[in-house]
């Protein structure tokens, strides 16, 4: 039934979006998030359909410069958890991912793991010993020339169900 | 052309999720943020296209725990 509607809802898509009467649109395409919410809706299937994992978290947005966008989050034992974001490829050629953990006691933040890898996603993984606050990180290290700012997505999932030890 | 790829990566996402060959996931369905993902969908489509807004944010999240979560969205248009 849910697959039926996906199935009737993405053809209405493909149809709303085809019968448009012009390209002239007066938005620059540059701001529109439809191609980034494309480019998520593709790793969203793998995720669901292929790894049979759950996604807990979805976040699009616009980052600027060469700041870090921070997402936070409570994590809770017994689960592993995947992070994988991916910049807009027209306007993203390098994205990097941080994460960090709060200090229960000093309320300070500690990095435990990043990724640097020179490409415009950026994948990381990470179990929790207890719940605690996570800090996911989001930086462009570099756009393609012109821009400077554009579109990610950052995924959070999990594997349907508890990690078995 | 940014019309063009959407259509294109539209109809791929169609022909995917058709062409799977089974409705036997071993994911609870209610579990999957593509109905919300798809009612979200139309709504940026009338925003941007109808309404002429920009989204720049748009954000799906459960309630933090995993046995008991559900997906909720919100877009935030400028």
């Amino acid at each position: 039934m849910k697959r039926l509607l996906f199935l009737v809802l993405g053809f209405l898509l493909f149809v709303s979006t085809y019968s448009q009467e012009s390209d002239n649109r007066s938005m620059n395409e540059s701001n529109s998030i439809q191609k980034i919410l494309l480019q998520a809706s593709e790793q969203i299937l793998i995720a669901e359909n292929d790894l049979n994992q759950e996604i807990v978290h979805l976040q699009i947005d616009l980052i600027q410069g060469e700041d870090f966008k921070w997402i936070y989050r409570i994590l809770y034992p017994d689960w592993t958890y995947y992070f994988y974001a991916e910049g807009e490829n027209l306007m993203v050629i390098d994205l990097d991912m941080e994460i960090r953990i709060q200090d229960e006691k000093t309320g300070k933040w500690y990095k435990i793991d990043e990724d640097l890898s020179p490409n415009y996603s950026t994948f990381l993984q990470t179990e929790s010993p207890k719940s605690l606050s996570y800090a996911i990180g989001i930086k462009v290290a570099k756009y393609r020339e012109g821009w400077l700012s554009g579109h990610f997505f950052l995924m959070i999932t999990h594997n349907k169900f508890r990690d078995i030890k | 052309m940014k019309r063009l790829l959407f259509l294109v990566l539209g109809f791929l996402l169609f022909v995917f999720t058709y062409s799977q060959e089974s409705d036997n996931r071993s994911m609870n369905e209610s579990n999957s943020i593509q109905k919300i993902l798809l009612q979200a969908s139309e709504q940026i489509l009338i925003a941007e296209n109808d309404l002429n807004q920009i989204g720049y944010q748009i954000t799906f999240s459960d309630r933090e725990d995993p046995e008991n979560g559900s997906v909720e969205y919100k877009i935030i248009p400028l």
